[in-house]
């Protein structure tokens, strides 16, 4: 459920670093949370980011959430699959459903991600509070 | 609103065991989707889905008086439902806007011994069970209104609020009774295409099913469970809903998923039920009608009967008729892939002209949705407005409603 390569956020999103660049996607939690993905907002090659800032868009039937750069730097490449398949982000999340590739400015904010292990034992917490989170209108 | 722990339906444990995801609504804590909104859509338009709608509220109307009460307090016309027909109605403030919005059924004579439900046998007397007795009335009103309504209706008789005199009704003499048994009642709607074929397997008698159109109900046993019957529905779908006692909503619910599980029944929830109501155009109370808002803007002057006689917001609907609404109502299509939400303004011509009221992704077409208001001159079908979504504006075409075929049964 929760690749031991990667490297986590609390805001759900996974970091794969291959290198200076960060391929970001939401995790297997997040797009369950999310239900159906009906569309994504993508950034645009060369957005200049800064660690915790909303750079992309998911919306499923039900909700719209915001996606945070776990990393400052610049985008260098997006998913435009995502374009006409948003669904892959629910079919796929670590693989053809990741988001975009970022070329990280500053490594020590690396540190500050989680473990897989620390990601899985933060979601213990978050389960209990889950029904707080989907929100229909 | 809604500080207070959400409650749960009797069904809850069912839920948790098919998996459920849950949200909270109009007080309650609902299952959201179960598999996937999409998936359980297109199981209620293709074949047939199962809902847990106890959030709703049920209020018995019975007594020589209650038919006189409901003409005057409700926009549509209860001296005109037979014994076991059902309309749609509203009940509105002196100057027309909307307290809430009501399914009203004038409740059928018993046809076999053992098919009333407690529900029903603690309130209606041996004359009310007969066709030639009182007419008794259920209405089924919206789960954050319910308590509003409660006091709104008892407020009528005791101290009315001001209204035009032409308005005011002098009570009569004639007694009734309010009997809030929301607290009592399992209510389960199976819809689709498939519902009668599924529901007619536990049933009794089967072949009435057949005989039982839309907007009508009778009483019955389902899975040997005493219950309402009712053609009805919020999904465009043909379909039923099912008034039982809270304590047989268990066997009921079972028994259903079970007779339907070789037409691929699923359960449904409230995720799939707003974006199959949102594809009818169907209003949802909060979110395209309130108090704010009349039935004439929202598109609902066919539950509005003039005629009928004086009735609370009466003077303020004909006022409103004769000089023509500001506002309607309308249903628009998203010209792009962006989805609208509630609440983000409406654009035409550089300019706000009204909001998205309600909005989202419908399965059927694969587009963003809209039900907003806008002002009559930008109400015409195939009026191209923009809507603004996060600072941007995205197209947006005013369709006709339904956006699918309606399947109901006439």
């Amino acid at each position: 459920m929760y690749p031991k390569d990667l490297l986590y956020t609390s805001e759900h999103e996974w970091v794969k670093v291959e290198g200076s660049k960060a391929r970001v996607g939401v995790t297997d939690y997040a797009q369950k949370e999310l239900g159906d993905v009906v569309f994504v907002d993508l950034p645009s090659v060369g957005d200049t980011l800064a660690a915790g800032q909303a750079f992309a868009v998911i919306e499923s039937v039900k909700s719209v959430s915001d996606v945070y750069s776990p990393v400052s730097g610049t985008v260098q490449a997006v998913n435009d699959r995502l374009s006409d398949s948003p669904e892959l982000i629910n079919q796929s999340p670590y693989g053809d459903g990741w988001i975009a590739e970022i070329e990280i400015a500053n490594p020590s904010e690396l540190e500050r991600l989680m473990s897989a292990e620390e990601y899985e034992a933060s979601l213990v917490g978050e389960e209990k509070e889950e029904s707080k989170e989907d929100k229909t209108e | 609103m809604a500080q207070a722990t959400p409650r749960v339906t009797p069904l809850a444990s069912y839920h948790e065991k098919l998996g459920a995801r849950w949200t909270e609504f109009g007080g309650w804590r609902m299952p959201v989707h179960y598999s996937s909104i999409i998936e359980e859509h297109r199981c209620v338009r293709e074949r047939a889905g199962l809902f847990d709608l106890s959030h709703m509220g049920e209020i018995i109307v019975a007594g020589p008086g209650g038919v006189d009460f409901l003409a005057w307090s409700t926009t549509n016309d209860p001296r005109r439902l037979g014994p076991g027909q059902a309309q749609y109605t509203c009940l509105c403030t002196p100057t027309g806007g909307i307290v809430d919005d009501v399914v009203l059924y004038r409740l059928p004579p018993v046809e076999a011994p053992g098919t009333l439900p407690q529900w029903a046998l603690a309130h209606l007397g041996a004359a009310q069970q007969q066709e030639s007795g009182p007419p008794a009335f259920l209405a089924v009103v919206n789960a954050a209104n319910h308590e509003k309504d409660l006091t709104w209706w008892r407020e009528l008789t005791i101290h009315p609020p001001a209204m035009p005199p032409e308005d005011y009704v002098e009570p009569a003499l004639k007694p009734f009774d309010l009997h809030d048994i929301g607290d009592d009642v399992v209510l389960l709607a199976l819809q689709g295409p498939a519902a009668q074929e599924v529901l007619s397997r536990v049933t009794r008698p089967a072949t009435s099913l057949d005989e039982l159109t839309y907007y009508h109900c009778r009483w019955g046993t389902v899975a040997g469970v005493p219950a309402l019957i009712a053609r009805t529905g919020y999904t465009g779908e043909d379909g039923f809903e099912l008034y039982v006692d809270r304590q047989n909503g268990g066997t009921l619910w079972e028994a259903l998923l079970a007779a339907g599980s070789s037409r691929g029944i699923l359960p449904v929830g409230l995720g799939a039920r707003d974006t199959l109501r949102m594809e009818m155009k169907y209003a949802l109370y909060g979110n395209d009608i309130d108090e704010t808002t009349t039935p004439l803007e929202a598109g609902l002057g066919w539950v509005v009967k003039f005629t009928k006689g004086p009735f609370v917001g009466r003077s303020a609907l004909v006022a409103q008729k004769v000089s023509g609404v500001e506002r309607q109502l309308v249903i628009m299509v998203m010209q792009d892939r962006a989805i609208p939400r509630h609440g983000i303004p409406i654009v035409a011509n550089g300019q706000a002209v009204g909001r998205v009221t309600s909005g989202g992704f419908s399965p059927s077409l694969g587009k963003g949705i809209a039900l907003g208001y806008v002002p009559p001159a930008w109400a015409p079908v195939g009026t191209l407005v923009d809507v603004e979504i996060r600072g941007e504006l995205h197209p947006a075409r005013v369709a006709r409603a339904p956006l699918v075929p309606a399947h109901i049964r006439r």
